[in-house]
């Protein structure tokens, strides 16, 4: 690939007031986005799937990401693992299908059997027909390959290199600022699970998500009541962005119905709500009444899809008869979402554009976008 | 046997594998063909297995017996 800007991250590295955006090879070029997996995500706590989805003992949910094949199981004491789905044995590929796994993982070359804490457990006629010991093979050593994983608000993240901080200090600065809301959350169902593939990097939707700036232009129907105004940016350097709105009053039923609260909310939350990207690829929306994550699942430099899951505060909100209610909310998300799809897919067109310098950001709107570049660039120079 | 076997695997009826791999097995260890024995043990312990069926322990216990798992 010729004529791409030559990468200069120093630029995205000076204030927001002189600084430029990421270059497009973050956007457009494989060989970065190789790079970018490694520094950016595997690095780091990346978000990789919902506890929701291997709901009981012995669930177990194979995906990929970012080309690694996963295997997230919930053991038998209801502990949620994320394992290299290899054998490790010939590295045959153990699961392809969600699946309820009664007994052992089995792989189903040479059916070497793993309990689903990841132990080997046997290892049929390794030692010759009908003999399944051998001294070459201690099974102690030859556990599935466990990656650290942590379940936060049902998210599942992953930290692939083994070496970041605990999460709860990764993510410290956002536990602590929602801390009042670190209470159980119920998902609402089968109408409050979507996903959204969209034709650009993960970046942008990232980007995105995190300013207000765009609301006027983009959600017309969402600014008419909560207005640019009466939004506010989230920056917490080296960590996450985002912004809130100050006028959160849904009216979902005109009978007067509503979800129920969290417990003991702070009077500001009444009429408050904040959107919070935390880095690297889950998007947050938090309410008095219910919460949402959007996990960015990048198939590769050009293309993602987002799972978006919503939760409610009180299980009074999931119960049949709310049901027509959660539907609405749902699909008020979704149009909201589906608003910014041409958005993003027309950044990465832009993206193409051999003389984009990564962009001029507006300091007084673009701050929390410029965090997020600005966190992205440091794991490249750290 | 083979009849039974072939009809066990195509529904993929584990507990049935168990109980063909498990007589068969008692039977060679009758004739005291004790690899024969082994090998359908390690069969009928390993579909017991992937059931998480009680009767993996038994099975345990006679290959341990015979030298043949740990």
């Amino acid at each position: 690939m010729n004529e791409i800007n030559t990468p200069c991250l120093d630029h995205v590295l000076q204030p927001v007031a002189t600084a430029k955006g990421l270059p497009n090879a973050h956007y457009i070029d494989p060989e970065t986005a190789g790079s970018e997996r490694e520094k950016v995500f595997f690095a780091n706590w990346a978000a990789v799937g919902f506890g929701k989805d291997v709901a009981e003992p012995g669930s177990a949910l194979p995906m990929e990401f970012l080309g690694l094949p996963l295997l997230i199981v919930r053991d038998d004491d209801g502990t949620i693992r994320v394992f290299q789905n290899t054998c490790r044995h010939r590295g045959m590929i153990l699961m392809e299908q969600a699946a309820k796994v009664k007994g052992v993982i089995r792989c189903p070359y040479h059916s070497w059997c793993y309990s689903k804490a990841g132990k080997l457990i046997t290892t049929p006629h390794v030692g010759g027909p009908g003999i399944n010991v051998a001294p070459e093979i201690k099974r102690d050593e030859l556990g599935l390959i466990e990656f650290k994983s942590h379940v936060w608000n049902d998210i599942i993240f992953v930290n692939i290199s083994g070496d970041a901080p605990a999460f709860e200090e990764y993510a410290h600065d956002l536990l602590q600022r929602w801390r009042e809301f670190d209470q159980p959350i119920y998902h609402g169902g089968p109408e409050s699970s979507f996903k959204l593939e969209v034709n650009c990097n993960w970046k942008l939707a990232v980007e995105n998500y995190c300013e207000s700036y765009h609301l006027p232009w983009i959600h017309p129907g969402l600014n008419s009541y909560s207005r640019l105004e009466d939004h506010y940016h989230i920056v917490q350097p080296d960590s996450f962005s985002g912004q809130g709105t100050t006028v959160y009053n849904p009216r979902l039923d005109d009978s007067g119905r509503s979800f129920a609260n969290f417990d003991n909310l702070d009077a500001k939350w009444d009429t408050s709500a904040e959107y919070i990207a935390l880095y690297p690829n889950v998007l947050l929306g938090i309410h008095r009444d219910h919460t949402f994550a959007i996990l960015l699942q990048p198939l590769d430099h050009q293309h993602t899809i987002e799972h978006i899951e919503i939760y409610y505060a009180k299980k009074s909100s999931i119960t049949t008869d709310m049901g027509d209610l959660r539907q609405k909310n749902a699909e008020l998300w979704k149009s909201v979402f589906l608003e910014d799809v041409f958005v993003v897919e027309g950044m990465q067109k832009g993206r193409q554009g051999i003389r984009f310098d990564g962009g001029k950001f507006s300091p007084a709107m673009d701050e929390p976008t410029h965090c997020f570049h600005h966190w992205v660039a440091s794991r490249f120079t750290a | 046997m083979e009849n039974k076997l072939h009809e066990a695997i195509q529904r993929q009826d584990l507990e049935l594998l168990t109980k063909i791999y498990t007589d068969a097995a008692n039977a060679s260890e009758q004739r005291g063909d004790i690899d024969e024995a082994s090998f359908l043990l390690t069969q009928a312990y390993v579909c017991a297995l992937q059931q998480g069926a009680d009767t993996a322990v038994k099975l345990r216990s006679r290959l341990i017996d015979k030298g043949r798992e740990s």
